[in-house]
């Protein structure tokens, strides 16, 4: 029955794509798949991988003969890497509570009709999107907060990030009047209303949000850089910046005691540190996943 | 946060105008004379240390020594420091190394100093932005080394660095014997605005590019550089490469070897009474065409224009020659995996088959300045200064590459051999006070005799005729503010050259472009320089 009815209909638009489309659309896809996997894959060989391999392969492997873990033991046997990994933690960590606690409490009041300085206050986060102070003039403001060599110094100056606030501040917009009047009318204070109604409601955007202030203090090295000489207080990136990016040797003592002569290939370290690096964003990036469409169409549906 | 090298330099100019906001005093950067003002420079007393292995042929020379001295002598007595804290702001460009707390090494070298040291050390690729907010910060310390980059050099260091002519010009500098030890071409580069103003961070020709090769792999492939020439090193190259094996000639372009075969300038170089520039020379343009041909034949890495990894490839064996300094020979060895790894320096031979014009570094790493204090303190800070540069063979320079007996190395014979934890807080022997001051760089590679040998017939032969930058030491107001720029502009230009992505002739326009937007200036004042200085 099912197949005679096909044999008389015509072709429509519920037939999709034609063959030579799909196949053509698939071939692009794995190809722009490929680019992004065969690089992580390269990434993540390498840093498993023998020396020998390492050399035969120019310094890049793509499959490894064997598994060797040799880098990541090196690594977590206590040295530089792992206590920069635990900066790195303390401050994704703490920075992304303190800029979302920031952030919300901001965008709630300016998205609230009548709030005491609304409209400079606004403008000033707007300013803050258009124009950058530069380094000089950062520097000296972190300087004269007495910040230099604080782990604060690499959260407070960029904890509230303005284009951050107008997307939480378009969310809440969207919150209909009525519901936080009801609870008004129930007695809830604005603190209660913000904590107990409006952040409830705006878990999309809070789990967006925090990732890409999660995602930004994690992946930042520059201003360590600039503000903490004591090098024990270095996060990941930067140790991670000084081996790659300056191609320099790790000693033994970097990676918390291996003998020199015993040290994994010098590649396969730099890429376990890469691959540490990413893991815990990785990790948590599935946990927010179905918040995030949601959340990303927040800031582009309404303005 | 990325940083441009625009933006860099922006932050280094708003760190001058915030570093030298209220110093009314400083030079006119329009004063050519007044800048390039020249000063009696420090006495050169060469430190009678131990003998080298073999005996030096130039004055260019550096000592050349098959192994550690078996007794170092002690040169100095007490300690330099009065106890008071000496804060510093310096670069590495090996892994930082543990902070004084945890870094036994620390802690002995601030006894032997007398003096707790505080260094603010930075990764060598990082230092010119935080050299540029530390200015701005006023955050630099008694002791910093000074970014050459940074925009109005001679001002910056009339406002903030302590002039120490009357501490070391002429003879006043013997007080200081191991600062005294370092050659008046090294002290040209301190002089700025008619005072001495830093101490020389010295390498002397060490630091010079040359083409080195892997002799043990041209052996196994039965390749004969022979007389090196253009023709027989495009030869070589060919023969040796074999991309199915993952194997190249070159690790980069040979600029350095082709340079010297064809007998370019080095930089600036006085012809007919007038300053020319490389760059504008048909030499310069037949030099472009040739590692272009060498990209196009495929000798090169694929990555060598583009990437800078030529040390691993070397290493590897990836790449059979790559271009780096003489210094590096000892970082190789200490990398190399297999035991027959060897090198050889052959030397460039230009078209009539004479040897080439070998174009030699410039005489200092960098230099390092000390912070307008008391003449007290100034001294003290000259004699810290002058304990970093005691020379090789003696027991201040043992201990400041090589840390403490047992637990920072070992000896093999009389070598020292840096133990895992001598790799970590000394870092690998370069513990970042050498840029801070440093003694005169040897010629010395622990445990290879053989490769000091190669590097002493390569220097004796290649000495009679190598030059070194002619206008090292002069100031040019325009070279400090465009300089960089420009060069980035025609380096960019010359790596599109050389990959095939820009054509040949599209050099021309680019230098008459080149000249029009700075380099021209840049001539006038350094014409002006050298008539100041009595070199023209």
């Amino acid at each position: 029955m099912s197949t005679q009815t096909n044999v008389y209909r015509q072709k429509g638009i519920d037939d999709g794509p034609a063959m030579s489309s799909r196949v053509l659309k698939t071939v692009v896809l794995v190809v722009c798949c490929a680019v992004v996997v065969i690089p992580f894959l390269g990434v993540i060989s390498t840093s498993i991988a023998s020396q020998e391999h390492v050399t035969n392969s120019g310094g890049f492997v793509l499959w490894p003969d064997a598994l060797n873990l040799d880098a990541y033991k090196s690594i977590f046997n206590g040295g530089v890497v792992q206590r920069a990994l635990l900066v790195s933690i303390v401050i994704a960590a703490g920075g992304t509570l303190i800029s979302l606690a920031g952030s919300t409490m901001l965008a709630y009041s300016l998205s609230r009709p009548g709030s005491f300085g609304q409209r400079p206050i606004l403008m000033i986060v707007l300013f803050s999107i258009l124009f950058s102070p530069g380094l000089i003039p950062n520097y000296l403001v972190v300087k004269q907060f007495g910040l230099l060599d604080s782990l604060f110094a690499l959260i407070l100056p960029t904890a509230i990030s303005g284009f951050n606030v107008i997307v939480l501040r378009s969310f809440f917009m969207g919150i209909p009047e009525s519901v936080l009047d009801s609870a008004r009318i129930d007695g809830a204070g604005d603190f209660r209303i913000f904590w107990s109604i409006v952040l409830p409601l705006s878990r999309a955007v809070l789990a967006v949000v925090g990732l890409f202030y999660a995602v930004g203090y994690w992946n930042a090295f520059f201003n360590a850089m600039l503000y903490i000489s004591d090098t024990a207080k270095w996060p990941l990136q930067l140790v991670l910046r000084t081996y790659v990016i300056n191609n320099t040797e790790l000693s033994s003592g970097d990676l918390g005691g291996a003998a020199a002569d015993q040290l994994p290939p010098q590649e396969s370290i730099q890429m376990a540190i890469l691959v540490i690096s990413l893991v815990p964003i990785l990790i948590v990036y599935p946990f927010l996943q179905r918040h995030f469409a949601k959340g990303m169409l927040t800031g582009a549906v309404k303005g | 946060m990325m940083i441009s090298r625009r933006s860099l330099l922006g932050g280094s100019l708003a760190a001058a105008a915030v570093g030298l906001t209220g110093c009314s005093t400083v030079t006119r950067s329009t004063d050519i004379a007044a800048l390039n003002k020249p000063v009696a420079l420090p006495t050169y007393k060469r430190f009678n240390g131990p003998k080298p292995d073999l005996p030096r042929s130039h004055p260019l020379m550096p000592d050349c020594f098959y192994r550690f001295p078996e007794h170092p002598t002690k040169v100095t007595s007490g300690v330099p420091g009065n106890g008071q804290t000496v804060t510093g702001t310096t670069l590495t460009s090996n892994p930082i190394p543990p902070t004084a707390d945890r870094n036994p090494y620390w802690q002995e070298l601030n006894r032997r100093l007398g003096a707790p040291l505080e260094l603010n050390i930075t990764a060598a690729t990082d230092y010119p932005n935080k050299f540029a907010t530390s200015v701005a910060g006023d955050t630099l310390g008694d002791l910093f080394n000074v970014d050459s980059g940074f925009a109005y050099l001679p001002q910056f260091l009339e406002a903030r660095a302590q002039d120490l002519t009357e501490y070391l010009s002429g003879d006043a500098i013997l007080e200081y014997p191991f600062l005294a030890n370092a050659p008046q071409a090294s002290w040209r580069g301190c002089v700025f605005s008619g005072g001495i103003r830093a101490v020389p961070i010295q390498r002397g020709i060490m630091s010079s590019n040359t083409l080195l090769v892997r002799q043990d792999l041209m052996d196994k492939f039965g390749v004969e550089l022979g007389s090196l020439t253009v023709d027989s090193l495009q030869q070589a190259a060919k023969a040796v490469t074999d991309e199915k094996k993952n194997r190249w000639a070159f690790a980069v372009p040979p600029t350095a070897a082709v340079s010297a075969m064809l007998r370019l300038p080095n930089g600036w170089e006085v012809r007919d009474g007038k300053l020319v520039q490389s760059r504008e020379l048909p030499e310069h343009k037949e030099m472009l065409a040739i590692t272009r041909q060498m990209v196009k034949d495929g000798v090169i890495h694929p990555d060598g224009v583009a990437k800078n990894n030529q040390k691993v490839w070397f290493t590897q064996g990836s790449a059979v020659m790559t271009q780096d300094t003489y210094s590096s020979i000892q970082s190789f060895y200490r990398r190399a995996t297999n035991e027959d790894f060897s090198i050889s320096i052959p030397v460039p031979l230009a078209a009539d088959g004479k040897v080439g014009r070998v174009l030699l570094g410039a005489p200092n790493n960098s230099i390092a300045a000390i912070r307008p204090s008391s003449p007290e303190r100034t001294k003290t800070l000259l004699g810290i200064l002058n304990w970093f540069a005691a020379p090789f063979g003696t027991e201040e320079y043992l201990f400041r590459k090589f840390g403490l007996p047992g637990r920072h190395y070992t000896l093999d014979g009389t070598d020292p051999v840096l133990t895992k934890d001598g790799g970590s807080e000394v870092c690998l022997g370069e513990f970042p006070i050498q840029y801070l001051a440093d003694g005169p760089y040897p010629a010395y590679f622990p445990g290879h005799p053989e490769a000091v040998d190669t590097a002493y017939d390569h220097f004796k032969a290649i000495l009679t005729t190598a030059i070194t930058p002619p206008t090292y030491g002069l100031y040019s107001p325009t070279q400090s503010t465009k300089g960089k720029i420009l060069d980035t502009r025609m380096d960019s230009l010359t790596k599109d050259i050389q990959l095939g992505r820009a054509d040949l002739d599209s050099w021309d326009d680019a230098v008459a472009d080149y000249r029009k937007s700075g380099a021209d200036a840049i001539r006038d004042e350094l014409e002006q320089a050298l008539a100041i200085k009595g070199d023209k």
